[in-house]
């Protein structure tokens, strides 16, 4: 086994560069990167930090719409002192996610960008099409309680963890990439895939293409928006 | 930016100064070491403890910058430049528990004692937070520290007494 590499990038440009040589994955605020290190998941054999690239955390929020830069924590976000009252929704996602810990690690272009938690994704020694195509679905006919009931497909039903990215499309968020082709933006809702014929693919981010930023319009329903989760875990008992 | 060597870009050891309870320290990490181990094998201060290394269970939780983080999930490479503390760091440096050691104490916060070091650090957080305020919010906001003895009513408690006390 190779020793992990690492470099930093001074901009999202070079760091799309750098992720175009095999193996080489941007870290963000990591969370669930190094769950996947710790636990042998599709581990990158280098990593690219951003964490040093400047003007990409930053939220501002006008009378018309909120800017979120990628590199935001999800603390950074919950805490801002506009952001709730603009986006309730989007707050309220953010707040169920994880813990305080990782919140404050986490952040908003790389909460969406994250690894299903499917554990047969997780687990390398059982069949699953998405991380190994061809292998079958070890999901379908095992422990099935916590899969996907929408939007899946004969060959994979694996969920989607975040909730951040519900609100965000719900909400009809845009999406603002840099990539080699140059930058785009488009609606939040085609950044994510379901897995149709190809689960292995979960994003339609091309080669080297980084997320910089959201945008998110500001009205009526967007203010008057909620997020409930119900689940297993209460908060805290 | 140029890399100062290329050894971290081949994975191989390398030179990093991290602050912890404002002193300076001189490591050789790798690039995979996280800032947990860097703590416990690199400085032997053991205090943080390691109970999952997947930042699920938050006995490593330590300040970074004062805001509350699992070590485990940190590359200590990373950590460079931040403001590191951890439960060694709390007291008054010179045997004085903080307030909320104290509490633990007072309290009976505590069975075993493994996950204490991580929910004091992130009790102290999130009393500074302003989360503390009420018994649900404590339990909320303290949801990424779990205790497999079961202290959590104490540990309520204890969060609660110190915050009340800073009111």
């Amino acid at each position: 086994m190779t020793a992990l590499g690492y470099r930093r990038a001074s901009s999202l440009e070079e760091a799309g560069g750098l992720i175009s040589a095999a193996g080489h994955e941007v870290i963000a605020g990591g969370t669930d990167l190094l769950q996947r290190l710790e636990e042998g998941v599709q581990p990158p054999d280098a990593l690219v930090d951003i964490a040093r690239v400047d003007g990409l955390d930053g939220m501002v929020v006008d009378e018309e719409q909120a800017t979120l830069g990628a590199m935001a924590t999800l603390e950074d976000a919950i805490r801002h002192p506009v952001l709730r009252a603009a986006f309730p929704a989007v707050v309220e996602a953010l707040e169920v996610t994880a813990s305080p810990q990782v919140r404050n690690l986490a952040t908003l272009g790389g909460n969406p960008l994250q690894k299903t938690r499917c554990p047969y994704f997780r687990d390398r020694t059982v069949p699953c099409n998405k991380r190994a195509p061809g292998s079958g679905c070890g999901a379908l006919e095992g422990r099935n309680r916590e899969t996907a009931i929408l939007g899946t497909s004969e060959h994979c039903i694996a969920t989607h963890a975040s909730d951040f990215a519900v609100a965000m499309t719900a909400l009809d968020a845009e999406v603002e990439t840099v990539g080699p082709a140059g930058g785009r933006r488009f609606p939040f809702g085609e950044l994510l895939r379901a897995p149709g014929t190809a689960p292995e693919r979960d994003h339609n981010l091309a080669p080297g293409e980084l997320i910089k930023g959201y945008r998110l319009r500001r009205g009526p329903l967007a203010a008057r928006s909620h997020y409930l989760k119900v689940r297993d875990r209460a908060e805290g008992l | 930016m140029a890399q100062k060597d290329d050894t971290a870009v081949r994975g191989e050891l390398q030179a990093v100064r991290l602050r912890v309870n404002g002193d300076e320290h001189a490591l050789t990490v790798t690039p995979r070491t996280t800032l947990l181990d860097a703590l416990r094998d690199g400085l032997r201060l053991t205090g943080t403890k390691k109970g999952c290394a997947l930042g699920q269970c938050g006995a490593c939780t330590v300040l970074l910058d004062d805001r509350r983080v699992n070590a485990c999930l940190v590359l200590a490479l990373r950590a460079e430049g931040r403001r590191i503390t951890t439960v060694e760091g709390l007291g008054d440096g010179k045997g004085g528990l903080h307030p909320l050691q104290r509490a633990f104490v007072d309290h009976d916060a505590l069975q075993c004692g493994y996950c204490t070091p991580g929910q004091i650090i992130s009790g102290v957080a999130c009393i500074a937070e302003g989360r503390a305020g009420s018994d649900a919010d404590v339990r909320r906001y303290m949801s990424g520290n779990l205790c497999r003895c079961g202290a959590y009513a104490n540990i309520v408690r204890a969060v609660r007494a110190v915050a009340e006390a800073g009111e």
